[in-house]
This record gives C-alpha cells, sequence and structure tokens, in this order.
C-alpha cells in the first residue's frame, strides 16, 4: 500500500496519541473509541487511512470466536514507521502553534 | 372542568408510560436485528475488499458498545464511516493512476533527453568535420528543443499537481480539473512525432556527411 500522508486533523492526534501511549497493548477499536470520545464513523475512516499509509498495522484476536461467545475483537498498534512520523507531525504541529503565538 | 382536564391527563400520562415501556422493550427485541441490517447496509458501501474484514470488525465494535440505543446509533455511525472509506479508497486509486501517468511521461521524457544527446553529438562531429548544417535542419532541431521543454514543463507541472496536497474540497476539484486539462493539453504521442523527426534529422545529416565524404 504506502498511500501518501495522512492529514494530521485534531482527531487523528487523539488516535496516534492513544495509540502511542499503548505500544505495548493490544487495543482495539472499540477502546481507542472509549479512550478518544470519537464516534466509530469519525474513528474508522482515520483508522483505515493510518493503515493504508502504514502508520498503523491490525490483527485479529486469536481465540477461536466459538469459544468467545462474541464476533473476533480487531486489533491495532502503532509501527516503527507511525511512531517515527507521528512525532514528527506533532513537532509541526507544536511550531505552529508556537508560531502563531507569537503573531 | 380542571377535574375533567387533570384526569384526562392522569390517563394520558399512565398511557404514555405504557407506551414507552412498550416501545423500550420492542427496540430492544428489534434492536440486534436493526443493528445487523445497519452494519450490511454500511458494509454493502465499502470497497469490495474491505467488506469481510469490517463486517466482523463493525459487529465485534457494536458488541462492546454498552446499551441498546448506544448500538444502533453506532451502528447508524457505520455508515458515515462507510462512506468516507469508500471515497478514500477511491481517492488513493485514482491517486496511484495519476502517479502512473506521471512515470509514463517521465519515461518518454529520458527517451526525448536520449534523442537530444544522439543530435548533438552529431552536430558536433560535423562541425569538427567542417561539415555545414542546413539552416533548415538548425531550425527543425530548435523547433524539436522546443517541444521537448515544453513536454518537461507540463510533466513537471502535472508531477507537481499529483504530489500537491490540497486542504480542501474545493482546491482538490481545482487541482483534478487542472490536472486533467494539462493531461489533456500533453499530446501523448507528441515524443513519438519528435522522435521519428529527429530520426529523419539524423538520417539527412549522416547522409550529408557520406556525401560530403565522397566529394
Amino acid at each position: 500500500m504506502g498511500i501518501d500522508q495522512p492529514r494530521i486533523t485534531a482527531q487523528t492526534l487523539k488516535v496516534l496519541a492513544i495509540l502511542m501511549s499503548r505500544t505495548q497493548d493490544e487495543i482495539s477499536g472499540a477502546e481507542i473509541a472509549r479512550s478518544t470520545k470519537l464516534a466509530s464513523g469519525t474513528l474508522y475512516p482515520i483508522l483505515f487511512r493510518l493503515e493504508e499509509a502504514e502508520w498503523v498495522e491490525s490483527h485479529w484476536e486469536t481465540e477461536d470466536p466459538h469459544e468467545l461467545g462474541r464476533p473476533r475483537r480487531r486489533f491495532y498498534r502503532i509501527t516503527g514507521v507511525g511512531a517515527r512520523k507521528a512525532r514528527a507531525a506533532v513537532r509541526d504541529v507544536a511550531a505552529s502553534f508556537k508560531e502563531f503565538a507569537w503573531r | 372542568m380542571a377535574l375533567i382536564a387533570s384526569i384526562g391527563l392522569f390517563v394520558l400520562s399512565i398511557l404514555g408510560a405504557a407506551l414507552s415501556g412498550i416501545l423500550a422493550k420492542e427496540i430492544e427485541a428489534w434492536s440486534p436485528s436493526i443493528v445487523r441490517g445497519l452494519i450490511k447496509l454500511a458494509v454493502g458501501r465499502l470497497p469490495e475488499k474491505l467488506r469481510e474484514r469490517f463486517s466482523e470488525e463493525w459487529q465485534s465494535y457494536v458488541n462492546d458498545v454498552p446499551g441498546v440505543i448506544g448500538k444502533v446509533i453506532e451502528a447508524a455511525r457505520f455508515l458515515l464511516a462507510a462512506r468516507r472509506m469508500a471515497m478514500i479508497d477511491r481517492r488513493d486509486k485514482e491517486h496511484e493512476g495519476w502517479g502512473q501517468k506521471v512515470a509514463e511521461l517521465e519515461g518518454f521524457r529520458s527517451t526525448l533527453v536520449g534523442v537530444a544527446r544522439s543530435l548533438d553529438s552529431v552536430f558536433a562531429i560535423l562541425g569538427s568535420e567542417g561539415i555545414a548544417v542546413p539552416n533548415a535542419l538548425k531550425s527543425d532541431v530548435d523547433r524539436l528543443n522546443q517541444l521537448m521543454s515544453e513536454f518537461k514543463e507540463k510533466k513537471d507541472k502535472l508531477a507537481e499537481l499529483v504530489s500537491a496536497d490540497p486542504p480542501n474540497l474545493v482546491s482538490k476539484a481545482l487541482n483534478l480539473r487542472r490536472r486533467r486539462r494539462l493531461l489533456e493539453e500533453i499530446d501523448i504521442s507528441s515524443h513519438v512525432t519528435i522522435q521519428k523527426k529527429a530520426d529523419e534529422i539524423m538520417k539527412t545529416l549522416k547522409l550529408r556527411r557520406r556525401n560530403t565524404r565522397r566529394h
């Protein structure tokens, strides 16, 4: 895939912040939605865009859904590239705000 | 009169409470089907390759949402998510298509650069051997160089438009319109014409050189 860079909006930053703060954990879409307070209509296009750009990767939970008695969850995780680019994006945003504050 | 009104109000409130209770039970009973229906509808709007995954993922997402109404609302929001995701996918595909066009033009340009270099070297050889090049041929070569630089300029402009990331829908639409107009202006077959013309010039020059040597 490796499509062009995702647009960095306030909502995208919220999603990235959650994923960056829990790099060791497996975090599902519903958990991200709860933590960021984003609705599914906003969250999934962001996750899709981040995954297309290879900033984020996802995988199904390994347990059998029949044993779990519910549909399988899909877990998201930030990639090395994603973490690096997210930090750079945050620096850019912070720099713009600093510049704005001086005006 | 006031007594009748208050009795009426009392009866209405009992009826309302009973109805809302029934309605709540109905919604609760119907909610799994409503949620499934909404997810199915949303998934149907996604590109084919994403449907299977999100059909399962969104069911599990809704499963984690507390409350019947909450589940229905989130499922309804998937319709919006699906529309946006389909739009992103369409845009990505289009972007890839434009990228290929730019790469194709770059390939043509490299060919033309090769042609121009060959012509330059033939001119240099003729010059070193003191063979005069007819003015008509010189102007043909100038014309070729001009066409090549126009080709390059348009190709670079197109590449710039393709790599730009317009911030809003209006500028995106304008960017796309400019790309289409530019692509219409770039005559893809012109590189073939240029190459043919260059070959003709090259042949004429070689013939001239041979003839001059014989004499």
